[in-house]
C-alpha cells in the first residue's frame, strides 16, 4: 500500500483542516475531536440526545481538562469543537479554549446562544476562538417551540450578527423533522442576512429526548420531498454566497451525492461512519466515544482518568468497531444494497438508535427511491420508550407498506447479500484503512464501483461514457482559462 | 480526500463550493460585471466598424 500521501493528496495548507487526507487513515488520526465539557444547559431542546441540562455529577477539572486537549494534540488532532450542554456555561471554557489554540487547532463551539453575552464572545475571541455555530431549527414559532425557551431564536440570531462583527467564522446547524422543511427557504434567507457562510442539515435522531417527542422524527419516505428541497436551496445557496453541509445522516448515493458531498469535487462521496476513524467524542466526565452522538451504554471507550486517550483510541474494542467491522454486521435493506461496501448503512448512530441495531439504516434517499419504483415506502414507530439517561437509546419498528395508489408497480426483486462488491481493504502498518473510492457513471451520474464496465443504473458503456465526458471536460477546462486569461487583460489594462 | 460532517459539531467552514459549474459561474459573473461597467465590447465594436463603413462610403 502506498503510504507516500503527499502524491496523492494536497499539502495541509491548501484544503479544510477538516478533510481527512491518506495518512490520517492509515495513521489513525483523531482529526475531529467533539467535546462536550459541561452537561449544563440553559435551553430545554424537545429533541436533546444527551438531555443537557443539569451538569454531570462528575466533569472534568480544569487540570485533567487542559491535559485531554495535551493528549489529543500530541495524537494530530486538528480541529476541535466545543459543545454542552452548553459550552460556555462552563467556568473555565476560554482556558480550554486558549489551550487548543495553543497547540494550533482549529477551534469552534457549537451552541445554542441563549445569554451568550458581548463579554462572554470578546473573551473567547481575545482567547482564540475561530468559529461559532448556532443550532436554528426553524423559523421563531418553531425553533422557540423545539428548543423549548421563548426568545432563543431572537438570541440564535443576535450571537450570528455579533459573531460576524468580531470576525469569527458564523455558521449554523439545523435539524430537521416533519414540520422544518417549510421554514427552510424563509430561514435560508434569514441566516445569510445575518452573516452565516455555511449551512450544516441533519435529521433529527430518536435519541433521548427526541425519543419522548417522535413526532420530531422525519419518516423515511419523506425523504422522497425532502432531499430535493435540499438540493435546490444547495444550489441556490452557492450563488448567494451561504454553502450547504450535508451532515452524516443526509444521504446516500442518490441523484444529489456528487453535487454537495465534496461541494463540487465528484471525487468526494460518502465513505462511510467515521466514528473511531478519524473522530473522537468526549463526554465531559471524560468519557471517550468514537462519535460524540455514540450511545454512551453502547460506545464508552473508556475513561480519561483510568487510561490515557492514546491507550483508549488505538486499543478498545468500543472504539474501534468501524475500523474493523464488514458488510457482514449489515441486515436488512442495506445488507444487499449496491453501496453495501462503500456506505456501510450511514450513520451508526442515526440507524442504531432508531432500530436498536446498527448495519440498516431507512434514512436514506437511495434506497427510498428504489422502494418507490416498487411502489413501496418505510416508516417507523416507536415500540420502547428510552431510560432517562443522557444518550440514551429505544426501539422503534420499521414497517414496509405499499404506497398508496402504486399497488401495482414492479415487485422489489429478491438481492442475494453474495453478489454484494466487497472492497478489498489492506490495513496500514499504523492500524487503518483507506475507505473504498468510488467513479461517477457519466451516463447517469451515479456513482458505480471501479470495476463496472457497464453501469449497473443506466446500462450504459462506462468507457464510451466517460471519454465523452473527458471532451466535455477538455472543452469546459478551456473555456475557464480563456474566460481567466481574458478578464486578468481587462483587468491589467483597468490599472494601467 | 474526504470530510466529514459528524453531527453534534459545528459546521466546517473553511470549505468552499469548488468544480467547474462553480468556476464558470463566477467567471460569468465577473464578465457580466465588467459588461454592466464598462459596456459590450463585441456590440461597441460592430458599431464602430459599421460607422466606420459608413464614413469610408462617403469618401470622394
Amino acid at each position: 500500500m502506498d503510504t507516500s500521501a503527499s502524491a496523492l493528496s494536497p499539502a495541509p495548507q491548501e484544503v479544510p483542516v477538516r478533510f481527512r487526507r491518506m495518512e490520517d487513515h492509515h495513521n489513525l488520526v483523531p482529526v475531529h475531536v467533539v467535546w462536550e465539557i459541561t452537561l449544563a444547559c440553559n435551553l430545554k431542546c424537545q429533541h436533546c440526545g444527551s438531555r443537557a441540562g443539569r451538569p454531570r455529577a462528575d466533569e472534568l477539572t480544569t487540570a485533567e481538562a487542559l491535559d485531554l486537549v495535551d493528549q489529543l494534540a500530541a495524537l494530530g488532532t486538528r480541529e476541535m469543537t466545543l459543545i454542552g450542554g452548553e459550552a460556555y456555561l462552563r467556568r473555565d471554557w476560554i482556558d480550554i479554549v486558549r489551550r487548543c489554540r495553543d497547540h494550533g487547532m482549529r477551534t469552534a463551539i457549537q451552541t445554542g446562544a441563549r445569554n451568550l453575552t458581548d463579554a462572554r464572545l470578546d473573551q473567547a475571541v481575545a482567547a482564540g476562538l475561530q468559529g461559532l455555530g448556532v443550532s436554528i431549527d426553524g423559523l421563531p414559532d418553531l425553533h422557540d417551540r423545539v428548543r423549548g425557551v421563548p426568545g432563543s431564536y431572537d438570541q440564535a440570531i443576535s450571537a450570528l450578527r455579533r459573531a460576524k462583527v468580531l470576525g469569527l467564522d458564523v455558521s449554523v446547524n439545523t435539524q430537521i423533522g416533519p414540520e422544518t422543511p417549510a421554514h427552510l427557504p424563509d430561514l435560508m434567507d434569514r441566516i445569510i442576512e445575518a452573516g452565516a457562510t455555511h449551512w450544516q442539515i441533519q435529521l433529527t435522531v430518536a435519541m433521548g429526548n427526541a425519543v419522548d417527542n417522535p413526532d420530531l422524527l422525519l419518516q423515511p419516505y419523506q425523504l422522497i420531498d425532502v432531499m430535493p428541497l435540499l438540493a435546490r436551496l444547495y444550489q441556490e445557496g452557492v450563488e448567494r454566497g451561504l454553502l450547504m453541509i450535508v451532515g452524516n445522516n443526509i444521504g446516500y448515493f442518490g441523484p444529489y451525492e456528487r453535487m454537495w458531498r465534496g461541494y463540487g469535487d465528484e471525487s468526494m462521496h460518502w465513505t462511510g461512519c467515521a466514528a473511531g476513524q478519524t473522530t473522537i467524542g468526549i463526554e465531559a466526565d471524560g468519557t471517550i466515544k468514537g462519535c460524540p452522538s455514540l450511545a454512551t451504554s453502547l460506545y464508552s471507550a473508556g475513561h480519561v482518568r483510568d487510561m490515557t486517550v492514546e491507550d483508549i483510541w488505538r486499543h478498545t474494542e468500543r472504539i474501534s468497531f468501524g475500523r474493523l467491522r464488514s458488510v457482514e454486521e449489515m441486515w436488512g435493506y442495506c445488507r444487499t444494497c449496491y453501496y453495501a461496501d462503500a456506505c456501510r448503512a450511514g450513520c451508526t448512530w442515526t440507524s442504531e438508535s432508531l432500530l436498536g441495531r446498527r448495519g440498516n439504516n431507512p434514512y436514506c434517499h437511495h434506497r427510498v427511491l428504489d422502494l418507490a419504483k416498487h411502489g413501496l415506502r418505510e416508516r417507523v414507530v416507536k415500540v420502547k420508550e428510552a431510560p432517562p439517561e443522557s444518550f440514551a437509546i429505544s426501539e422503534f419498528a420499521l414497517i414496509t407498506e405499499a404506497i398508496p395508489g402504486m399497488e401495482d408497480a414492479p415487485p422489489l426483486p429478491a438481492r442475494d447479500p453474495e453478489h454484494v462488491h466487497i472492497h478489498p481493504r489492506e490495513r496500514a502498518a499504523g492500524g487503518g484503512t483507506t475507505p473504498p473510492r468510488l467513479e461517477v457513471c457519466r451516463g447517469c451520474d451515479q456513482y458505480i464501483w471501479p470495476h463496472e464496465e457497464t453501469c449497473p443504473h443506466c446500462g450504459s458503456d462506462v468507457a464510451a461514457e466517460a471519454a465523452r465526458h473527458a471532451e466535455d471536460t477538455a472543452r469546459r477546462r478551456a473555456l475557464i482559462e480563456q474566460a481567466k486569461r481574458f478578464l486578468a487583460g481587462l483587468q491589467t489594462a483597468g490599472m494601467e | 480526500m474526504s470530510s466529514v460532517h459528524t453531527l453534534y459539531g459545528v459546521a466546517i467552514t473553511d470549505a468552499i463550493a469548488k468544480g467547474d459549474l462553480a468556476e464558470l459561474k463566477k467567471l460569468a459573473a465577473e464578465a457580466e460585471a465588467h459588461v454592466q461597467q464598462y459596456g459590450d465590447v463585441p456590440t461597441l465594436l460592430t458599431h464602430l466598424k459599421l460607422e466606420i463603413a459608413k464614413a469610408e462610403a462617403r469618401k470622394p
